[in-house]
């Protein structure tokens, strides 16, 4: 039996996802202070790690765009912010979530949670850019700019519970990791499932991409042949 | 609101959005279909 090479990422999705969340309900250890709240942790920060990993994908294209002009690095990066932008609404609600027990408020003007919606902000921006030109060169360079220049604020977010005071948790550390290691193994599924899930979904927006622009070129081609 | 519910609904949220998501995407794939159907209907009667 051969499996098409465009199956095997939802077909390990298929796998991954249900293990994943059968892991975090009745493998990891309850925390000791968060009680069953913190089972949220599991999904929460691979979501905010993809995000991040779509937004290096834009920049990446953005740049490759901005230099050889070419419109599979505009597919690239129009799939990256899309889905980066979903992963990280879906971050600020997981995270709200998690905020009203622990901190007893929905959301506080921390320096993570700020500059994460700052984040939200500058790659919503580009998603309306992207709707809002017309022209397919001018609309690819604007969002390229805005793409690279966006980016900027990644290192901020990831930095920002380290370097200023923050009431985020950083469970992740470079000398340690506070977690046991029954978590730490439900922690590396859940990463793994929610990656391929990602890398499954930006192929299949990029192609979309890809596909509707080639649709934009044939109608052009149409048009001038009558 | 118990601290299992917060647990339900941000597990309900994420996959929910990721289900949208998909669907959103299934919807433009079938309005492109669509719209690859009618140009080929425009194109085909110069076919000939």
């Amino acid at each position: 039996m051969t499996l098409r090479r465009s199956a095997i990422l939802p077909a390990l999705s298929a796998v991954l996802v249900p293990a994943a969340v059968a892991m975090v309900f009745f493998y990891a250890p309850l925390e000791r202070t968060m009680g069953v709240v913190q089972k949220i942790f599991y999904f929460h920060l691979p979501l905010a790690g993809v995000a991040f990993l779509s937004f290096l994908v834009a920049c990446v294209s953005g740049i490759l765009y901005l230099v050889r002009r070419e419109r599979r690095w505009d597919a690239w990066g129009a799939a990256a912010v899309e889905l980066g932008v979903v992963l990280t609404t879906l971050v600020l609600v997981t995270g709200s979530l998690w905020g009203r027990p622990i901190w007893n408020t929905w959301w506080t003007w921390d320096p993570r949670l700020t500059t994460s919606l700052i984040l939200w902000f500058i790659y919503t921006a580009c998603l309306i850019l992207r709707s809002a030109v017309e022209d397919e060169g001018r609309r690819a360079t604007y969002c390229a700019v805005v793409a690279v220049a966006g980016f900027v604020d990644v290192p901020i977010v990831f930095l920002s519970a380290r370097l200023f005071r923050s009431i985020h948790p950083t469970v992740i550390r470079s000398d340690s990791v506070g977690l046991e290691p029954a978590m730490i193994w439900t922690l590396l599924v859940c990463a793994a499932a929610v990656l391929v899930l990602w890398a499954g979904l930006l192929g299949l927006r990029r192609s979309l991409h890809l596909q509707e622009a080639a649709l934009s070129d044939l109608r052009a081609l149409a048009e001038r042949a009558r | 609101m118990t601290s299992q519910t917060f647990v339900v609904l941000a597990y309900m949220a994420i996959w929910a959005g990721l289900a949208a998501y998909v669907v959103g995407l299934a919807r433009r794939q079938h309005r492109l279909a669509r719209r690859i159907e009618a140009l080929a209907e425009r194109i085909r009667p110069g076919e000939g």
